[in-house]
């Protein structure tokens, strides 16, 4: 087996490996959240235009999906978290049962968002403001939060796969042995990733189920 | 944390001489030259499309394109100028070879992500290239909504080619980040590394915050055109301001992308070239994190005619004013430090003078426009366009010029001629200003840009501008010319030509491929004129210098 | 560097606080608030989002490095946001000063 403690060449010692692995994924998530937040400026500058649109928007949404989707994604942080814990403790099957629960928990979240965009296309709505549905409600704007909203949890979805791809390979290597101490930093950065895919869904779903 | 000594080791350039070992290598160094090779063919390539402009305009009527192929032709200058040459252009190359070594590093933080960068680059690269053989896009380089997303043009693989390429800049950025805090050799503290190491890591700064937002900008941009979502479509409710707001909050961070590695040329060669420390060493650090900062908070001064509000527009031309206060007191640094100096007359040196006066220059237009007032009048003329290559060109080309004579000896174990470079440089020099000095004049006499035809009145300030951009073209041939020669048979350099304190000179040239050979001593500051190297007095005698 | 942990204790409290947080964001969103339920409801966000920064990310315990990044990037989104949003905003407003009656070009003088 490997030694696990041992830095890779141009590297130092293990810590300063270390250090750059989790500043290069903190740096990574800075400019992931900066992705989301020119959507998200969009989102309030058409809000702004068009509050009565964007209000009518929301109370037409799968709210009740939508918010057991945010639950979901909180409780798999919180396993993730956890997982963290346990492969700090070398605690393999634990670390690995949690992680297999929050990809698991992902995957539904997943599913959800699917049946939600099949419940949007049946009441056709579309995005680009096609779909009957923007024939019998004209209101200037509705197209424009209906199609932003595919836009952001779309993207938002296009993460959600990424991150479970990358827990998967957590998961491979808590199994395989390879991610256990020395190294658990290796599942602190798939895990920070995730925690980011939970964060922006947590100002998605006031933005676009609630208010 | 100490490093065993490396023994005696061949030159990166001999280590491996397989053409796989170059294409899968992790070396920063050659990382660095794969890049030099592939910004250098776009630089000429964009020069290519300005030089059938330039041709174009020769006359006011139609003369050699057609006016869609001029619009194509200008719009593709702008993407393969801005984003295959430029914003690449000194990180990619420069900060690539020199970031490790300056910081006492075997390499950068992540090796196999910084191939993986130049990858990531080149497939950017080739889908561009690919639009530009299916016609290329008409938009211009900003590929403004909602024209964008109707255009008869290729737009789509246009704005695909520059998303993949904002991936290379972002990973890139990380990694130089990662590098600066984690890489430093024991001992060497932040404020003890050398300047262009700052500027390495000031852009990155802005590269990994402010890409992701143009990634944003195109992909919608992708999104309507390929499938009609209409989000800046006014037919639909949409409001192609706020477009440009999304666009700009990226494209203005992005000159200074462009400009701030520019700077940290500049502030290697002038103490290297006056034999004396920084004025203020701490006041270029300061300006240069001020400049990534504050340079986030200007991008409405592209839009104050756009329809953006009158507040707005208040508001961002009093933060445009202020960012250029940094870009002063880097000047004033510059300029105190050549005071009283031991000055070598130099290739590097007169690029970098060339730099200080048409970097003022363009500076000082550039607070010009700021004002709205004014900028009523001059925005969307020729007085914008020669704003901007002002610094561009004669920002951070003269800069890129003055890196590459001033660091070939360093990369390449070989001298170039200084019987080229002198006239080289005042030819480059002479052709620059005759193509842009007569644009600031046709732009405020009113001539409009991305126009294809122009009145006769305009006429001979156009030829004049064309006649330059030949001397320009000449100047950079000759340039390139004198300095492959110098490559294949130029003199044998030594390890530090120039005398210089800065801490790549420290290591062979070319360097070996761990880049020191041993533990690298920066006892000695890498400004720090006062004392002589260790084996420099003795060198000194040797060759018969007293 | 940091060799220190968030406590397991610290987890499971911030994962039932969030758990809180989101039960009562989603019954506070039927009371009709009027302007102020996305306030509110966005108000809710920002505490959970720092609670998952915080505890579960770990930056309560990280260098100053790693959390400039954050901070860096969060100033940098309230920017484009409020000048965004300010331009819409201060469209329809009024000039600062009454245009002159008397302007030159008003009277068509060359």
């Amino acid at each position: 087996m490997r030694d696990l403690a041992l830095p890779a060449g141009h590297f130092e010692d293990l810590a300063q490996q270390r250090h750059a692995a989790k500043l290069g994924i903190g740096v990574f998530l800075a400019s992931e959240a900066l992705l989301f937040a020119g959507l998200f400026a969009l989102f309030a500058a058409y809000q702004t235009e068009y509050p009565d649109a964007f209000h009518e928007g929301v109370l037409h949404n799968t709210k009740v999906l939508g918010s057991v989707n945010t639950g979901i994604l909180l409780l798999s942080s919180t396993l993730v978290a956890l997982s963290v814990h346990a492969a700090r403790l070398a605690r393999r099957r634990n670390a690995a049962v949690l992680l297999a629960l929050t990809i698991a928990l992902g995957l539904t979240f997943l599913t959800i968002k699917l049946v939600e965009y099949g419940t949007h296309f049946r009441e056709g709505i579309f995005p680009g403001g096609a779909g009957s549905f923007f024939t019998d409600h004209a209101d200037a704007g509705l197209p424009l939060f209906w199609t932003l909203y595919y836009v952001v949890t779309g993207l938002h979805a296009v993460h959600v796969t990424v991150g479970l791809t990358v827990l998967g390979f957590m998961l491979a290597g808590v199994l395989r042995g390879s991610i256990a101490p020395p190294v658990t930093y290796k599942l602190e950065i798939g895990a920070l990733y995730w925690h980011l895919v939970d964060v922006i869904w947590i100002f998605v779903w006031p933005l676009f189920y609630l208010a | 944390m100490t490093t065993a000594p490396i023994a005696m080791e061949p030159s990166f350039v001999r280590s491996e001489r397989t053409v796989a070992s170059w294409l899968l290598t992790t070396d920063h160094k050659r990382i660095a030259v794969l890049y030099f090779v592939s910004v250098t063919f776009f630089l000429f390539l964009g020069g290519l499309f300005a030089m059938l402009i330039r041709i174009e305009h020769f006359a006011p009527g139609p003369t050699i394109v057609d006016a869609m192929t001029y619009n194509r032709l200008f719009t593709m200058h702008g993407v393969t100028m801005v984003w295959l040459f430029m914003i690449p252009s000194i990180p990619a190359v420069f900060g690539n070879f020199l970031l490790p070594i300056m910081l006492g590093a075997k390499d950068v933080a992540f090796p196999r992500l910084n191939l993986l960068s130049f990858y990531i680059y080149l497939l950017g690269a080739i889908v561009v290239m690919a639009a530009l053989f299916m016609g290329s896009a008409d938009t211009g380089w900003t590929f403004y909504q909602p024209y964008s997303a109707h255009s008869p043009s290729a737009v789509l693989p246009t704005v695909l080619g520059i998303f993949i390429l904002g991936w290379s800049t972002i990973l890139t950025g990380i990694n130089f980040i990662v590098t600066m805090h984690t890489m430093r050799a024991a001992g060497l503290g932040w404020m003890r590394v050398p300047l262009f190491a700052w500027t390495m890591y000031g852009v990155s700064i802005i590269q990994v915050l402010a890409t992701p937002v143009l990634g944003l900008s195109l992909s919608v941009v992708f999104l309507d055109r390929a499938f009609d979502w209409g989000l800046f479509d006014p037919s639909r409710g949409g409001d192609p301001v706020l477009y440009q707001h999304l666009f700009w909050f990226y494209s203005h961070p992005a000159v200074y992308i462009m400009i701030l590695p520019a700077m940290g040329v500049i502030s290697e060669v002038i103490p290297t070239f006056s034999r004396k420390n920084p004025a203020s060493y701490k006041a270029i650090v300061y300006s240069t994190i001020g400049i990534a900062f504050v340079g986030f908070l200007t991008w409405g001064h592209h839009m104050f005619v756009s329809g953006m509000s009158i507040f707005d527009a208040g508001a961002f031309g009093i933060l445009s004013m202020m960012v250029a206060i940094f870009s002063a007191i880097k000047t004033y640094t510059w300029v105190g430090t050549l005071y009283r100096g031991a000055i070598l007359v130099s290739t590097p040196l007169v690029y970098a003078f060339e730099f200080l006066f048409l970097f003022v220059f363009g500076g000082m237009t550039g607070v010009a426009v700021a004002t709205m007032s004014l900028d009523v009048h001059w925005t969307d003329t020729y007085f914008v366009v020669a704003h901007f290559h002002f610094i561009m060109v004669g920002g951070t080309l003269t800069a890129f010029l003055a890196a590459l004579h001033y660091w070939f000896p360093k990369v390449t174990g070989r001298m170039y001629s200084e019987k080229w470079g002198l006239p080289a440089a005042t030819l480059v020099f002479l052709g620059f200003f005759g193509t842009f000095f007569p644009q600031f004049l046709l732009g405020n006499a009113g001539m409009p840009r991305r126009y294809y035809q122009y009145p006769a009145q305009y006429q001979v300030l156009n030829v004049v501008s064309t006649v330059g951009a030949f001397a320009l073209a000449l100047g950079m041939i000759i340039t390139f010319i004198y300095l492959t020669e110098a490559l294949v048979r130029g003199p044998r350099a030594g390890n530090n030509p120039w005398g210089s304190r800065g801490f790549e000179w420290r290591t062979t040239s070319p360097p070996p491929t761990h880049n020191f050979t041993a533990e690298p001593d920066f006892k000695i500051g890498a400004y720090d004129y006062t004392v002589a190297l260790p084996g420099e007095l003795e060198e000194h005698r040797e060759a018969g210098h007293a | 560097m940091k060799a220190r942990t968030v406590s397991l204790r610290t987890t499971l409290v911030t994962g039932a606080l969030l758990f809180v947080l989101w039960a009562t964001s989603w019954s506070v969103s039927y009371v009709s608030l009027g302007p102020w339920s996305l306030a509110v409801a966005l108000g809710i966000a920002a505490l959970k989002a720092a609670l998952v920064a915080l505890f579960f990310m770990e930056l309560v315990l990280e260098g100053a490095a790693f959390n400039f990044a954050i901070a860096a990037a969060v100033t940098l989104i309230a920017i484009l946001i409020a000048l965004m949003v300010g331009d819409v905003v201060t469209r329809a407003a009024p000039p600062l000063l009454p245009p002159r009656a008397t302007h030159p070009l008003a009277q068509g003088a060359s």
